[in-house]
């Protein structure tokens, strides 16, 4: 770990602190509202920051910019999930995982919505969850999901589209 | 789209947020991670797998036995042996005998 002032830390740690709530429902959207995996991804996410591994270069708001690490970050645990289980991971999280992350049974209206989000495709949620939940613009959106602004607009369009339609 | 559709959809999104409580910010920092292990594990048992196909100690195969020289018998049959054979052999490897009055038996 590099050794960085400690006051420094103890600012990013603060701002940290505050966007928590918010960054915390993004990482639980980015994870298909697994809590376990959103605090791994969280955490993780964290670390990378305080570590240094992740600067913040000033370039969009801090919120855009912790929100895009959470994203990659929680990409780049999906796809080393994927590449290094083969399956076998599955088995050895369902031989450890005694009790669910979250009780199976929500609000009704939670359950349908969560069911009909897992229909869209992941961008497509991802943008909606972005503009609808944690008040993005379209252009902010892009900027976390390092996508560009048109590309945005195509699964921010079509995903309310099809969430509409699955609302239904 | 009508802002009632994105008035709805603000809504539905909410409800998919609804009764989340985020883990606080410092036990997050503080708790020990467990899908790091979970992901090692398989790579590990994956590695100390073909660690020991790889270094298994391989016993030598037994050696053929001995081999008779008298049992060995040695026979050859060529694609073209058949042209060495000639019709009526039978016939031509023996003297022909007459009976007394010279007549083919």
């Amino acid at each position: 770990m590099k050794e960085r002032p400690a006051l420094i830390d103890r600012a990013l740690a603060s701002e940290l602190a505050e966007l928590h709530p918010a960054s915390f429902g993004w990482a639980l959207a980015c994870c298909g509202f697994e809590r376990q995996e959103a605090e791994d991804v969280l955490q993780t996410a964290y670390v990378k920051i305080l570590d240094g591994r992740a600067r913040f270069d000033g370039r969009s708001s801090l919120k855009t910019w912790l929100f895009a690490v959470v994203r990659h970050t929680a990409a780049d645990l999906r796809r080393r999930r994927l590449v290094a289980s083969l399956g076998l991971e599955r088995l050895f999280s369902s031989l450890v995982r005694a009790t669910p992350d979250e009780p199976a049974v929500g609000s009704d209206e939670r359950t349908r919505v969560r069911a009909a989000l897992g229909r869209l495709s992941r961008r497509q949620r991802e943008v909606l969850d972005l503009v609808f939940y944690h008040d993005f613009t379209v252009e902010e959106a892009a900027r976390v999901m390092n996508v560009s602004v048109g590309s945005a607009r195509v699964h921010y369009q079509r995903g309310k589209e099809r969430l509409l339609e699955h609302l239904r | 789209m009508s802002d009632n559709e994105d008035e709805r959809l603000r809504r539905a999104l909410e409800a998919a947020h609804r009764g989340e409580t985020a883990t606080p910010f410092r036990a997050l920092l503080e708790r020990r991670p467990r899908r790091r292990t979970m992901l090692l594990a398989p790579l590990a048992f994956a590695g100390a797998l073909v660690a020991a196909l790889v270094f298994w100690p391989h016993a030598p195969p037994p050696p053929p036995p001995p081999i008779e020289l008298s049992s060995l018998q040695l026979s050859s049959r060529g694609p073209l042996d058949f042209l060495l054979t000639m019709p009526d052999d039978a016939l031509l490897a023996q003297t022909p005998r007459f009976d007394a009055k010279g007549d083919w038996p």
